[in-house]
């Protein structure tokens, strides 16, 4: 469902962050890893509201894995293939918005 | 290194149930690094920003979920809600019936306190405004109490008025008469109409703070008339053109010279108001007047009462009137309201404490409720409800029950009012003005929906303890079932208490009501006038009115009228056989007829006639009491006795006596029978003349008025007015007393009863298990519902006895507070108690008959 909506900036970030994790990351690791990209340090609370709603949507899904040894549980999330999608999607509207104003995207 | 941990509750409580724990456990951790690397102060800061944002993305998200598919869940609830209630129907109608109940206590009597006597008068600075009364020495002379007693206070005679008014005062701006109660006959169109009229001094307007808001005040010495501004509206459809037409009330036309607003109160529900005039009365014992006085500004009342006394003390060198007597300054809104003040601080009282019952029941009501309903609960959270989904459906309930009682509270005390104003005498000072306000309403509605709240918080916790508790013996329950055992030991005792007041009361009334006056003035009209001319004017008066087919009568001194003349019996040379504490006798002066008009039996003798005159032997009649006393071995007729008024009157010797009738009681049911002496007004006579007419005023004024003005068109006349009223005004306290007390007493029972029921409703419902036990053990229905309701009993009892304890207890202080109460009977307050007993059992009644219908099977299948 909602497939075909376009991403919101916040999604948008939190998703390009999971994607560059390549692989299940959980909320924390999504945060560090905007922190570290963008300078930005975003809500932890805002990125899990955030992801669950994308699970909603169906673009990630989430896994509650074993905790290791001396560690705990985490909920890991994945880019699921509707989530790519929806990240092509978002850059390829904002690239034809961009076209001709003689800048590059941000 | 913790984070803060109001913090941490925010994020909690803004946080989706499925990822709480791991979005606390990633604050947490970063949290940590952050305290080490930057320190905890930092740290800290940083949380706080973290928690805080959680709130409005939470909200964000809640808000798509409302969208979604919470609104579904919040109808969903709704319905569950509705669906719960509608199968409990008894149980729905028990919590709003009660809390209704509770609160239309509450609104009500805080309606009827807050206009009558808390709220301020309608008036500019009521507290500078007052009463004046002239204080009668006290009867035993110098070693008798100090203390006023209402019999002492009189009213003020014209003429010290008059004085008054004309000194010029320190500590008083104006002083003014304000006689209320004047009921005028309007004739509109030709048809008369009886309206209510207020006659005050010219400063009496300011005094009052009434200003025309059209036309002009009523001048000094003219007969003008102001209409008041409801009246004006009411009935002249607020026509400005009103203003210069005239008003005929009897008198002929009068001119309407302005429109105000008459505060309600005092003077009375007035549609009218006008000046009064005494002229050059001369008479100083003649106390009539209702005078009013307005202290001025920064001094005290006190002050001003100083400064009247000094007044007064020089004005009685000169008028020996006045020797002896004081003048007393009462705040005019606290005189209006001190007869009710009793009876009103009783009533916020029950209104305040049948609230707080009413919650304490219901609370009692849900918690069984919630108790049976444990299993909703367990299958409710296996489907995946979440607490919090249990607490909104708990609160939903509840609020809905709320909402329905507070409102029926609110409606009902709403549609009582005017009842319960009816019921009440009309002597409660602005009881007109007594309503369900916009505020009042909504401060109850808010306290009602508030108990709703808090009985969804109450409810959810008990249920939530219920499934804690399966098994064990938790102590909650344990202290809970105590103290609410107490508290409806406590309300049964409370209203055998008030049952046990209400009953005493209701039954004074009606023994006082019984009592033998000596006299029936029913059907009998009375009017006051000082007549100088005495005798001769009195008896054309009567023959006029007699001639006219009106039987009429006149008399100086009427019993219960608030006349009072008293002389000492040792003036007499009479000697009582026994020892008697007497000291004095009731002198009446009465005409012919007085005695067949007022309905006192004739016992021997005769009655005064036309042969009883100036120059014929002096004849008196005395009461069979006095006679009893004074004369034990035969009848006095016949008899002479000392002089009568000896200072008064020289003569060789006293009076023969040529009557005896039956006793009167002067000073009202309750008062004790005292010596009578009747004397013809044609041989003795003082003033104020009563003229009483037989026939009630509407049918005899016009007739009454014609024959005044022929006779001497100077004389002023009080208003016309039926006898009974004298009475009626005497029982008003006690009336309202009863009143009051019996709407408390029964709202009370039924509270009581109902807390009983909750409590014991809530006990099967816990016990539920064991009864399903002793069930599958073999053990009868009625050995299950004896159980129950000997537990009921147990209580009732407990809490009727200590209600009569107390009542009996309270005894001495309720006989000082409530005059007469019967300390010697013990029928009433055992029989309220029985009444109240009885009730309360039946209460428990449907909760064992609940107890013998567990299924035992059932009940052990789910556990």
């Amino acid at each position: 469902m909602g497939s075909r909506e376009y991403l919101g900036e916040f999604e948008q970030v939190v998703l390009l962050a999971l994607a560059r994790l390549r692989g299940p990351a959980y909320g924390a690791e999504i945060h560090t890893e905007i922190l570290d990209r963008t300078g930005r340090d975003v809500s932890i609370p805002a990125v899990y509201v955030t992801l669950k709603r994308m699970e909603r949507k169906g673009l990630v899904d989430s896994v509650v894995a074993e905790p290791p040894e001396g560690g705990r549980a985490t909920r890991n999330y994945r880019l699921l293939p509707e989530g790519e999608e929806a990240l092509a999607r978002s850059r390829a509207l904002l690239e034809r918005l961009w076209d001709g104003l003689g800048a590059e995207p941000a | 290194m913790k984070p803060p941990a109001l913090a941490r509750g925010l994020v909690r409580l803004f946080s989706d149930a499925r990822d709480r724990a791991f979005l606390l456990q990633d604050l947490d951790d970063r949290f940590s690094e952050m305290a080490r690397a930057k320190g905890s102060r930092a740290a800290r800061r940083w949380y706080w920003a973290q928690a805080l944002s959680a709130v409005p993305w939470a909200l964000r998200a809640d808000g798509e979920l409302m969208r979604r598919r919470s609104w579904a869940g919040l109808a969903g609830d709704l319905r569950l809600a509705l669906r719960m209630l509608t199968r409990r129907p008894l149980y729905a109608i028990g919590v709003a019936g009660t809390l209704g109940l509770g609160l239309s206590a509450a609104t009500l009597s805080f309606a009827v306190a807050w206009r009558v006597w808390l709220a301020p008068m309608p008036y500019p600075d009521p507290e500078r405004v007052v009463r004046l009364y002239e204080i009668e020495p006290p009867a035993g002379g110098s070693g008798a109490s100090d203390a006023v007693t209402e019999s002492r206070r009189q009213r003020l005679s014209a003429t010290l008025l008059e004085d008054l008014r004309a000194n010029s005062w320190r500590t008083i701006e104006a002083v003014s008469a304000a006689s209320r109660g004047m009921q005028p006959e309007w004739t509109r169109d030709g048809e008369a109409q009886r309206i209510s009229g207020v006659a005050v001094s010219p400063d009496g307007f300011g005094i009052l703070g009434i200003v025309p808001t059209l036309g002009r005040l009523p001048a000094v010495s003219e007969r003008e008339i102001l209409l008041s501004d409801g009246f004006w509206r009411s009935t002249f459809g607020a026509d400005s053109a009103i203003v210069g037409s005239a008003m005929d009330l009897g008198y002929g036309p009068l001119p309407i010279v302005g429109v105000a607003r008459l505060p309600a109160g005092f003077p009375g529900e007035a549609n009218i108001a006008t000046t009064i005039d005494f002229g050059d009365t001369e008479d100083r014992a003649f106390r009539y007047v209702e005078a009013i006085a307005r202290v001025g500004p920064g001094h005290a009342v006190a002050a001003a009462e100083a400064e009247l006394n000094a007044f007064l003390g020089a004005l009685a060198e000169v008028h020996p009137e006045h020797r002896g007597w004081s003048l007393e300054a009462v705040v005019l809104g606290d005189d209006l309201v001190r007869p009710f003040r009793p009876v009103l601080a009783l009533l916020l009282a029950a209104g305040t404490t049948f609230l707080l019952l009413a919650g304490v029941n219901v609370t009692g009501l849900v918690a069984a409720r919630r108790v049976d309903g444990r299993q909703d609960r367990s299958i409710r959270l296996a489907l995946g409800a979440s607490e919090g989904r249990l607490l909104r459906g708990s609160l939903i309930e509840s609020l809905m029950l709320a909402t329905v009682g507070s409102a029926a509270g609110v409606l009902s005390a709403y549609w009582l009012i005017a009842p319960l104003r009816a019921m009440v005498p009309q002597d409660v000072p602005r009881l007109d003005d007594v309503g369900v306000t916009w505020p009042l309403a909504l401060g109850a509605l808010s306290v009602g929906l508030s108990v709703g709240i808090a009985l969804g918080v109450t409810g959810y916790l008990v249920s939530r303890g219920a499934r804690a508790s399966v098994g064990r013996a938790p102590t909650w329950r344990a202290v809970g079932v105590g103290g609410r055992r107490a508290l409806v030991v406590g309300q049964v005792a409370l209203t055998t208490l008030l049952t046990a007041g209400g009953a005493a009361i209701l039954h004074r009334l009606s023994t006082l009501r019984a009592i033998d006056l000596g006299f029936d003035p029913e059907g009998v009209s009375t009017t006051s006038a000082r007549i100088p001319d005495r005798w001769n004017v009195t008896r054309e008066l009567l023959d006029r009115l007699r001639t006219r087919g009106i039987p009429a009568a006149a008399a100086f001194n009427t019993p219960m009228s608030g006349d009072s003349d008293a002389y000492d019996i040792p003036q007499l040379g009479m000697r009582a056989d026994a020892a008697s504490d007497e000291v004095v006798y009731h002198l009446h002066l009465v005409s012919p007829g007085y005695f067949s008009l007022m309905g006192i039996d004739l016992l021997a003798g005769r009655d005064f006639g036309p042969d009883d005159h100036a120059s014929s032997q002096r004849v008196v009649a005395v009461s069979d009491q006095f006679a009893d006393r004074y004369f034990p071995a035969g009848t006095p007729v016949e008899s002479v006795i000392g002089r009568i008024l000896s200072p008064l009157i020289y003569e060789e010797t006293g009076p023969m006596v040529v009557g005896v009738v039956r006793s009167t009681r002067h000073f009202g049911p309750d008062a004790p029978v005292e010596p009578e002496i009747y004397s013809p007004l044609s041989q003795l006579s003082l003033e104020p003349i009563t003229l009483l007419v037989r026939g009630q005023p509407d049918q005899v004024a016009e007739a009454v008025s014609e024959v005044q003005a022929r006779v001497d068109p100077d004389l002023r006349w009080a208003p016309l007015v039926p006898y009974t009223s004298y009475l009626d005004e005497w029982f008003a306290p006690l009336r309202l007393q009863v009143a009051m007390i019996g709407v408390l007493g029964a709202l009370g029972l039924l509270l009581a009863s109902l807390g009983l029921y909750s409590l014991m409703a809530y006990q099967v419902a816990a016990a539920r298990r064991e009864l399903g036990v002793r069930k599958a053990l073999g053990a009868p229905d009625r050995t299950l519902l004896l159980g129950v309701v000997a537990r009921g009993v147990a209580m009732t009892i407990v809490g009727a006895a200590l209600g009569l304890a107390i009542w009996y207890r309270l005894l001495p202080w309720t006989a000082e507070l409530v005059d007469g109460i019967d300390a010697g009977s013990h029928v009433v307050p055992i029989s309220a108690g029985l009444v109240v007993g009885g009730s309360c059992v039946l209460a428990t009644l449907l909760p064992a008959i609940r107890a013998t219908q567990v299924d035992p099977v059932v009940t052990l299948k789910a556990e």
